[in-house]
């Protein structure tokens, strides 16, 4: 059953532009705010596989991710994210919660965050950074946590 | 502390940030007391990948009621030397979300927790390290944070 796992998360991942290597980060930028969400992928279970999702903010402060992705059926060849940011807005004693949908041939998509019943929600470009490091990268936009 | 949850705490957090990690590795209890509440939170860390390693979080906070825990963790990057957590503890209709710094070298550090929407809802304190975590509920020091605001 594992070498069954591990082969078909394998196949899956070779031919998606999304992870570089097993167990690496893959980063994406919350465009056009700066935020850069570094995702990392458990594979949980065999096919259709999905994944848990440990992650992190760290743009502008340390803050945890986590969530789980799965493979589109509605919309075949995309990967579909859901996931927590636990970034408090102080204002309205929210954090964000994010759907995000990317394409498996460039690996980049859309994605939506909102605060919980505020119904003030953003969304823009889920742009993948080739070549994420540990660092917390360069922003180049306001914060998503306080600005919407 | 005791040596061995030290020790064990330094290899589950600390030796992560400089060494790969063996994925999915998967480690015992570590408790915390959200101070000065009354509740105890049991966090088990399932590590994702090599260094910088993250992990996901499974938890349980039992000692008022048997409440689910989930979230996930990484080594700080603003704050080198520290644990970031990230977790909701499910509730039945009053989940609460919390944001956890930890010194890797103590284990002790400080929390903020809150309820979506309820804007005096806002609770913040040490979050303490007890050493010799068992599956027990522990006993209670304090009132339960969900209702004691």
């Amino acid at each position: 059953m594992l070498k069954l796992t591990l082969v078909m998360v394998c196949a899956l991942l070779a031919t998606s532009a999304l992870v570089s290597s097993a167990g690496a980060d893959t980063c994406w930028q919350l465009s056009p705010r700066g935020n850069i969400i570094k995702l990392r992928f458990l594979p949980v279970g065999p096919a259709p596989i999905r994944f848990l999702i440990a992650g992190v903010e760290d743009v502008f402060a340390d803050r945890a991710v986590n969530g789980s992705a799965s493979f589109g059926v509605h919309d075949p060849n995309t990967l579909r994210l859901g996931f927590t940011d636990y970034a408090i807005d102080v204002a309205h004693t929210s954090h964000l919660e994010c759907n995000a949908s990317v394409a498996l041939a460039t690996g980049n998509g859309t994605w939506t965050c909102w605060l919980d019943v505020m119904g003030t929600s953003a969304s823009g470009d889920f742009v993948l950074i080739p070549g994420c490091v540990g660092v917390p990268g360069t922003f180049t936009g306001p914060d998503l946590a306080t600005d919407r | 502390m005791p040596m061995n949850v030290l020790i064990a705490l330094c290899s589950l957090l600390a030796v992560s940030a400089i060494a790969p990690a063996p994925a999915q590795t998967q480690a015992p209890d570590f408790c915390w007391n959200v101070s000065p509440f009354g509740n105890i939170l049991k966090l088990r860390f399932l590590a994702v990948g090599s260094a910088p390693v993250r992990y996901l979080i499974s938890g349980t906070d039992d000692v008022f009621d048997d409440n689910s825990i989930e979230g996930s963790a990484s080594p700080g990057v603003n704050e080198p030397g520290t644990l970031r957590m990230g977790f909701s503890d499910h509730n039945g209709g009053m989940e609460i979300e919390c944001n956890v710094v930890i010194s890797m070298v103590d284990g002790n550090g400080t929390y903020t927790c809150w309820q979506d929407m309820l804007h005096d809802s806002i609770l913040s304190g040490p979050f303490v390290l007890i050493p010799g975590c068992t599956s027990v509920p522990g006993v209670a020091t304090g009132p339960d944070m969900r209702t004691a605001r």
